[in-house]
């Protein structure tokens, strides 16, 4: 029996498009960004430790500062809050957008994105119009309970939370969406045959099969908003800077670009450790499902 | 072995690729502008935008087009780092830079700014003060602002706002060192004339006693009148400008004009610039005693040449501080060129805790 494939030359491009077959439409765009992603990422590296000679003393003094060890703190929980935080309601919103006909959920989708579509400044104005301690949730909340009562959710950890996950949901919503998308729907059904409550069927057959993608997304989510600046800028408080704020410092106002690239690549390799790490914890378990 | 392969239904068919294609060629002028033209390179001056920018380009530029006939071009964003990346690899977009504070002289330091020619400019008969690479051409205010509508006593020096006991409310502060530590110590009692250089352990105790009453650090300057006029903070630290701006807009915030600091504005010219001396000129226009009275006029600013004060009219004079009255401090930014990175380091620090 033959081949159906078509004759081909033997030439050593040839053999790789033959090798990485479809992938071969890939890799002009590969290589486009190994020059213009890869390259100056190098840079950044290279500037880390290059100015006016090689020396890590911009890693020693993030060693020793107390600023840099507060605002690696402030990322990681302020980044792994907000990610859990944008899970769960993106998990609501996913859940309701695909149990939808397809025409509905697309026109849905498109008033998931909105948030991107507003700028962050535009957006943290109307937040303290929002959250304010004049604001519309505090004037009512006086109104209900004819009191005093103010409850600070801005310019504090609070505000940050609320704003971030606001930007961070439509990060969620599209993985945990196609996770949920996949699913058999036979398999659903059998579990209804076999007598579960909607409840049981959720909890035993829906829940546990959308796993990977809700992991995939809180973890996207919050590696995303370890970099984020904007925000805690504008709606948090003194105790909230971030490492991409001090980073924004040094470029702009410093001027010392090699602190900047410092603190920059140990934010990358943090959140290279926390994908690899869930990467591996992935293919474990999914390894340990399959046996 | 499988010998044929089921096309995936999901690949387009040709109706759509071409839909496709026509969109995207539609699209494509919204991506893809077409580059700026360069009317005859112009010299180009960044600076702020909004209507600073306007009142530049009516007071400043335009006249100076018109007297000697060199075009200009105005851009805004008058970032440092821009134009440190411009200036290390040759590729100059900007000619003249307009800048103030500590970070520009820590830039002058690293070498960003060709030296500032003498013999076209007049750098001794000033208010302010020149460096070898930034010519004052503006004076500002720095200090309290307040709501009249909603506070009875308010606070009209910093020591005043200090008072918890007799001008209550919350405070907003800017997240920057420069300016915060000056008004800390003399919210604390120093000698306006002792100022410099500055007490800093003496400032932060002074920042100390006042911290719990920081609702809000505030980072972009746009906040400082927005967060007093909805009610988040009762006191906010702004410049004159700013509140002049607003109460145009009908809100009913003051400025405290007992006691300010006085900021300067600067323009400097790239280092490599090929418009180095029609540069040079403009900064001389900019800073003759016509032009600074227009300015004063259009912006609330302080003409940095002696004399201009007292030519303005009496209402446009009510908003300004007056660099004599021995309260106001012209803030020094030699202190702050070298001391800027460690001091707002160990500032942000301090507001960590």
């Amino acid at each position: 029996m033959t081949d159906t494939q078509t004759a081909y030359r033997s030439g050593r491009l040839s053999r790789l498009m033959m090798r990485l077959g479809f992938g071969t439409f890939l890799l002009p765009l590969t290589l486009f960004m190994l020059l213009v992603f890869c390259v100056p990422l190098l840079g950044v590296v290279r500037s880390s430790l290059y100015d006016e000679g090689w020396s890590i003393e911009a890693y020693r003094d993030f060693a020793t500062g107390a600023l840099f060890h507060r605002a690696l703190y402030n990322t990681l929980s302020i980044g792994f809050l907000t990610g859990l935080i944008s899970v769960i309601c993106g998990y609501f919103v996913a859940y309701h957008l695909s149990r939808m006909s397809g025409r509905k959920r697309r026109l849905y989708l498109i008033l998931v994105m909105l948030p991107f579509w507003t700028s962050i400044l535009v957006k943290s104005f109307a937040f303290t119009v929002l959250l304010g301690t004049n604001g519309i949730i505090n004037n009512a909340l006086q109104a209900i309970t004819n009191s005093e009562i103010v409850i600070p959710m801005i310019f504090n950890r609070a505000g940050v939370i609320i704003g971030m996950a606001h930007w961070l949901i439509p990060f969620t919503v599209l993985p945990i969406l196609s996770s949920l998308m996949s699913q058999d729907k036979a398999l659903r059904d059998a579990a209804e045959v076999m007598g579960a409550r909607p409840r049981d069927v959720f909890w035993k057959v829906t829940f546990p099969l959308s796993l990977p993608g809700v992991l995939a997304a809180g973890l996207m989510a919050s590696v995303i908003g370890m970099g984020s600046f904007v925000t805690p800028a504008l709606l948090g408080g003194r105790k909230d800077l971030m490492m991409a704020n001090l980073v924004d410092f040094y470029i702009r106002e410093a001027l010392d670009w090699r602190m900047a690239a410092a603190i920059a690549v140990i934010l990358i390799l943090v959140a290279l450790v926390i994908l690899s790490g869930a990467a591996y914890a992935r293919s474990r378990l999914s390894g340990e499902a399959s046996t | 072995m499988k010998t044929t392969q089921t096309l995936n239904r999901n690949t387009p068919n040709r109706r759509q690729v071409l839909g496709g294609l026509g969109a995207g060629v539609l699209a494509a002028p919204v991506v893809l502008s077409p580059s700026r033209a360069l009317a005859a390179h112009p010299l180009v001056l960044v600076t702020w935008g909004g209507s600073y920018a306007e009142i530049i380009q009516s007071v400043i530029v335009d006249p100076f087009t018109s007297d000697t006939g060199i075009p200009m071009s105005l851009v805004s964003g008058p970032d440092l780092a821009k134009a440190k990346a411009q200036v290390t690899t040759g590729n100059l977009e900007w000619d003249l830079f307009d800048g103030s504070g500590g970070t520009l002289l820590n830039a002058a330091n690293e070498g960003l700014f060709e030296e500032l020619d003498t013999s076209i400019i007049d750098t001794s008969n000033l208010v302010a003060r020149a460096t070898p690479h930034c010519m004052p051409f503006l004076i500002y205010a720095g200090g309290i602002a307040y709501d009249r509508a909603r506070t009875d006593n308010p606070a009209q020096t910093f020591a005043q706002l200090w008072d918890e006991s007799n001008h209550p409310g919350r405070i907003g502060l800017r997240t920057r060192v420069s300016e915060t530590l000056e008004l800390a110590l003399l919210a604390d009692g120093v000698d306006p004339a002792n100022l410099y250089p500055l007490d800093v352990e003496r400032a932060f105790a002074s920042l100390e006693k006042v911290k719990s009453r920081v609702a809000k650090w505030i980072d972009q300057t746009p906040q400082t009148i927005s967060l007093l006029t909805s009610g988040e903070i009762d006191y906010s630290y702004t410049y004159n400008g700013r509140v002049a701006t607003a109460q145009k807009e009908g809100l009913s915030v003051a400025f405290a004009t007992d006691q300010s600091l006085l900021l300067t504005q600067y323009y400097s010219v790239l280092k490599g610039s090929k418009k180095r001396d029609e540069a040079m000129q403009f900064i001389e226009f900019a800073c003759r005693p016509e032009i600074q009275a227009n300015l004063a006029n259009a912006y609330s600013s302080v003409p940095v040449r002696p004399g201009v004060l007292e030519t303005l009219s009496e209402e446009v004079r009510a908003n300004l501080p007056d660099p004599a009255n021995p309260a106001t401090v012209l803030v020094k930014e030699e202190f702050w060129a070298d001391k800027f990175t460690d001091l707002d380091r160990q500032f942000k620090e301090w507001l960590l805790t």
